[in-house]
């Protein structure tokens, strides 16, 4: 077999797993909003369920079937309780997958893809800005549970009553309002049923800066594949300082991998995949959405344990 | 490693062949470096075995201190709040 026909990977058959991870992301996506079928007249009731899990699902969002991670640490944390269920959680998802959920599960996710390959060419961005862009995130996460920390300690001291007043909803969740989960399948929904714009001077930078995030999610998006998850999310964030550990990874034959760069080429996370340990590679950043494998002419990624 | 047998030089380990000294080119897949990785691979298990067991002990006092109900009654009072 010629050098090139090796290259393109004649005669090596393998899984595509881009097809099944499309379909687990939609049924995701109708899944986590069923409760959509509370206002058609299919006669349908699902009920809300209260299991948080790491994935961007809005708490203010009528059409959500459960709330996500993220939201019920802002509200519970702020309201001076200790969110058990949401830490187990966050403990045996992250120490088990990582961050696969945002590969194959969150619905903020499977649209950037959706955008993504719409506009089917990404935009190139530099090692340096996609190494310092990726910090973006832990500095929201930070931010955001340093207001949650401080509100739920000034709440259960029954002290700075008037600053937490004058915060309004952002003293329950200062990134619930800015979350595109809740802009998209809360607020979006909302404007449409009850037929009016937020055009109140008291809601109107609100409503800009929500303008400006849904820009980010969709053009972002489309031009930088993940845009958001890369950047922006403080649950990817969160959920990120246990993909480090996770139980499942990736592992590259070391004999098989012929070295060409299709791998980190496909990554749509920006991963360095051929500078990292063949054996198991548990990136901060690997959703494992497993584009890696299929851009491997070989064969030579596969998940593993 | 040689041994010398009747004033004959036997090789009895060989160089790899160049192609495969290529594939192990990178940092990480020096033979002198394995060892290190496979160690960190086994903290990193135990770190991923130590935080499932802390979650799993967690659900358990979570689900006997009732966190689940007072997590939905809580969403419940605040989720028209963001409306």
């Amino acid at each position: 077999m010629v050098d090139s026909e090796i290259r393109r990977g004649v005669g090596v058959s393998k899984l595509k797993y881009r097809p099944f991870r499309r379909a687990v992301q939609l049924a995701s996506l109708i899944t986590l909003n069923i409760l959509i079928l509370n206002y058609t007249p299919l006669g349908l009731r699902p009920s809300r369920f209260y299991l948080p899990i790491p994935v961007l699902v809005g708490i203010s969002a009528d059409i959500s079937a459960t709330p996500g991670l993220l939201d019920v640490l802002q509200v519970t944390l702020s309201n001076s309780m200790v969110p058990l269920s949401a830490i187990a959680a966050t403990l045996i998802i992250g120490s088990i997958l990582g961050r696969a959920l945002c590969g194959w599960v969150c619905p903020i996710g499977f649209i950037q893809d959706l955008a993504s390959t719409l506009r089917g060419k990404a935009v190139k961005v530099g090692r340096a800005t996609d190494s310092s862009g990726k910090k973006m995130k832990y500095i929201i996460l930070l931010a955001v549970m340093g207001v949650v920390g401080v509100v739920g300690l000034a709440r259960s001291r029954g002290v700075g009553s008037s600053y937490i007043e004058a915060m309004g909803a952002m003293a329950d969740g200062p990134f619930i309002p800015f979350s595109p989960d809740n802009i998209l399948f809360g607020q979006i929904p909302r404007m449409i049923v009850e037929g009016k714009i937020p055009l109140s001077r008291d809601y109107i930078g609100l409503f800009m800066v929500q303008g400006v995030i849904l820009l980010l999610l969709f053009w972002g998006g489309a031009s930088v594949a993940r845009f958001w998850c890369r950047y922006l999310c403080p649950l990817g964030g969160l959920m990120s300082a246990f993909a480090r550990f996770s139980l499942i990874g990736l592992r590259r034959h070391p004999t098989k991998c012929l070295k060409c760069p299709n791998c980190e080429r496909a990554c749509i996370m920006g991963v360095k995949i051929l500078g990292r340990p063949w054996r198991k590679l548990n990136d901060l950043d690997c959703i494992m959405c497993m584009e890696c494998a299929d851009a491997c002419p070989q064969g030579a990624i596969k998940p593993t344990l | 490693m040689d041994h010398t047998c009747n004033n004959v030089v036997i090789n009895i380990c060989p160089p790899p062949p160049k192609a495969q000294s290529k594939n192990l080119s990178s940092r990480h897949d020096k033979p002198f470096r394995a060892m290190t990785t496979l160690k960190t691979i086994y903290v990193e298990r135990a770190i991923a075995g130590i935080m499932l067991c802390l979650g799993l002990i967690i659900l358990f006092l979570a689900v006997k201190r009732g966190d689940v109900k007072a997590v939905e009654g809580i969403i419940e009072k605040y989720i028209p709040i963001f409306h």
